[in-house]
């Protein structure tokens, strides 16, 4: 039998290659290209292969994306310290790539196309070879149209140099993804014709009785008109929702019962990656408390919580520890509460545990809309901001935050009282940041859109728009995000660390990716030390495609 | 033309692989041969040894807590009472929901480390007194659904 095709490295990608630096040129040996279908792959030297995977989702085919035929992409288990390459050939009909994410590669290597490399053309192999010089929890996907959507996500476990700050006895990936027999440029579509195609929890004349009933006719009306003039609905709190998705754990649907085995009183760690394209995800497991001892690949101080929200593109690795001889169900509901992924953990395979009924639907309030404090009556009278006015009026923008919040020590909205919630005030780094140095200057952004339109941006601008953030190498720089809109977004730096001004001074906690909470004002702190052009956006795929992306230019 | 010949190899070799997005009906019985098992990546091996915070105890499953020897003097909400007393600081109040999001002090009490969170208060107790900012002491209760609710909070004096 013939083994796939020897690299099939054209001239062409030999040429982007050796603009990209000298080590994409050191030759891969051949005997790795063979892609074997491993659910995990370790060491140093890596094959993979994209391609498509033909899928069953609730009856219907579906062509979905894949590494090695398998969705998600396999583990990738690195360490800490060493170089690794990895060979990366295209089976699509159309150009690929992937990203990294979170893991900190010379720019070349960040598989970002347009910006980072020409991205992989049909047929061809691109070799990505970069040093590791971080531990933690990431995961890679393609950073090609939508192809992460169908499929092409994986998780990345680095193992560190210096040995674990917690011990445990067992260790899983929990991926969770959304997936849908709809192809992605059909969702996309529906939410141009109409944002809120896939939100059947709208409020409805029915339910204007029933709040009339709770909060008195006079302020159910008043409630209305003042959504109603803002064009909004309060029950939009993800573009996408379990209408049309199915949502995964390691690509299996809640019915398969996905399941990780452990002995009671085993420190079991597990490591939660959001894969999701649009879904945000609240995590619980019944009956079992988690200590959250990582968020995006950084160790922090261990908080125990009995439930998190998790960003797409977040991880937060949790060790929990369950003494008893019996099944624990992996509970994670999608924000909207539309639908959830579902596992198990259980001391032998076959078992499983109640799935627990689904909490309360969030609705956004007036403080989503950064209007904290305000009555109804003040509305016309109140003023905006230079900025905010600035912004007002522009065909990219449908609302502006009059008094945006620091809203850090608060989860957010749609979780039942009593629990303890991961707030992002909770997240203590165990050790100092590695630059004491003050921001010389600011960057404020909002993050702004237009719902009815499908439109979305920084500032009021799509990416085609706007020019690139401009930093000098070694600046050290804060970001203020503010958001101006109605739903989260998770904003991802490409190749430099955003450290969360949460409150702990200089333990903040090390990310990839912040979520904005809506009518939020929250900042972080970059030290340029990276050069290359990065990529800088929303992490939801749609949002990202219809304009919330920047370049940041590290010179 | 290569990629051609080598997709249904692929595609045969990976017969395991797509099971993602596959929604096999829920089956009441749940064969174990066709539960999806996951990857056990191994243990920690040796802790460095700077940093080696131990799980708090409230991060051992509550309920078999009771029953293994090991946590029976662990102290549960204290022996006879269901009530535990901690200071903090009020983030926000929501008179609507009648609830408070604190951030509190450990709670030795009930072995929970330092936390913000959100709780409900009981009826009784008037909120217009508790604004953001101040620091509060309070004791709080658990109800027979095991959250716990505000059954008192007052003033501490001093701001943040």
């Amino acid at each position: 039998m013939k083994p796939f095709a020897p690299l099939a490295i054209t001239r062409r990608r030999f040429m982007q290659g050796a603009a990209a630096g000298a080590l994409s040129l050191i030759p891969f040996p051949l005997r790795s290209a063979l892609a074997a279908p491993a659910p995990v792959l370790s060491g140093t030297d890596f094959a993979l292969e994209i391609g498509t995977v033909p899928l069953t989702i609730n009856g219907r085919q579906a062509v979905g994306t894949g590494v090695n035929g398998q969705i998600p992409a396999p583990i990738l288990r690195w360490r800490e310290g060493d170089t690794v390459t990895l060979a990366v050939t295209n089976r699509l009909s159309e150009a690929s790539s992937i990203h990294w994410h979170g893991v900190r590669t010379p720019s070349p290597m960040d598989g970002v196309p347009g910006l980072s490399f020409g991205g992989i053309a049909p047929g061809e192999t691109f070799v990505y070879r970069f040093p590791v010089h971080q531990s933690g929890t990431y995961w890679y996907h393609s950073h090609s149209m939508f192809q992460e959507q169908t499929g092409l996500y994986g998780a990345i476990v680095i193992a560190p140099k210096a040995g674990y700050a917690q011990a445990f006895d067992r260790d899983y990936v929990v991926l969770l993804s959304d997936c849908s027999a709809e192809p992605p440029e059909t969702i996309v579509s529906n939410l141009k014709f109409q944002s809120d195609y896939y939100n059947y929890g709208q409020r409805t004349l029915g339910t204007f009785i029933a709040d009339a009933q709770r909060a008195g006719l006079a302020d159910t009306v008043a409630d209305r008109l003042e959504w109603g003039k803002m064009r909004m609905s309060p029950t939009d709190i993800l573009d996408v929702s379990g209408a049309t998705y199915t949502y995964l754990i390691n690509g299996q649907p809640p019915g398969a019962n996905w399941t990780a085995i452990f002995r009671p009183d085993e420190r079991v760690r597990l490591r939660f990656i959001n894969g999701s394209s649009m879904s945000i995800f609240d995590v619980r497991i019944d009956g079992l408390p988690m200590t959250v001892v990582q968020a995006d690949g950084n160790d922090v101080a261990p908080v125990t919580v009995d439930q998190f929200r998790i960003s797409v593109a977040e991880t937060y690795d949790v060790i929990v520890q369950p003494a008893a001889n019996r099944a624990y169900t992996i509970f994670a509901q999608a924000e909207d509460r539309t639908g959830y992924a579902r596992g198990t953990l259980a001391p032998r395979p076959g078992m499983s545990a109640a799935i627990p009924p689904m909490d309360p639907r969030p609705m956004r309030t007036m403080a989503d809309m950064g209007m904290t404090g305000m009555e109804h009556g003040e509305m016309p009278g109140m003023e905006l901001s230079p900025e905010g006015k600035r912004l007002e009026g522009k065909v990219g923008v449908d609302n502006v935050a009059m008094m945006p919040a620091e809203r850090l020590q608060s989860a957010g909205e749609g979780f039942p009282s009593g629990r303890r919630i991961l707030a992002y005030a909770d997240l203590r780094a165990i050790k100092p940041g590695s630059d004491p140095r003050a921001p010389t200057h600011e960057i404020t952004l909002h993050l702004t859109g237009n719902m009815e339109r499908f439109i979305w941006g920084f500032d009021g601008k799509k990416f085609s728009e706007a020019g690139p953030i401009e930093l000098k190498r070694g600046d050290r720089v804060r970001f203020v995000l503010i958001n101006d809109t109605m739903m989260e977004h998770p904003i991802h730096l490409h190749g430099l660390w955003s450290e969360l001004e949460n409150g702990h001074g200089e333990y903040r906690p090390y990310k990839h990716t912040i979520n904005v909470k809506p009518g939020e004002r929250l900042s972080y702190l970059v030290t340029a030390d990276a050069p290359g052009r990065w990529a800088f956006h929303c992490h939801l795929l749609y949002h990202m495609e219809t304009g919330m992306f920047r370049e940041v230019h590290v010179a | 033309m290569i990629a051609r010949l080598c997709r249904p190899l692929v595609m045969g070799l990976l017969p395991v692989a797509l099971i993602a997005c596959m929604n096999s009906p829920p089956t009441s019985a749940e064969p174990s041969a066709s539960v999806p098992l996951g990857i056990d990546l191994g243990g920690s091996g040796p802790v460095i040894a700077s940093v080696r915070p131990e799980l708090s105890p409230d991060a051992i499953d509550t309920e078999a807590k009771v029953a293994s020897p090991q946590y029976r003097n662990m102290p549960m909400a204290h022996a006879g009472h269901n009530d535990a007393h901690g200071t903090g600081t009020v983030n926000s109040v929501d008179p609507a929901q009648h609830k408070v999001n604190l951030s509190h002090n450990p709670i030795p009490e009930i072995g929970w480390p330092a936390m913000t969170m959100e709780f409900p208060v009981a009826p009784s107790i008037d909120l217009t007194a508790i604004k953001p900012g101040t620091r509060v002491n309070f004791t709080i209760e658990q109800q027979p659904g095991g959250m716990y609710e505000i059954r008192a909070i007052t003033p501490a004096g001093g701001g943040r």
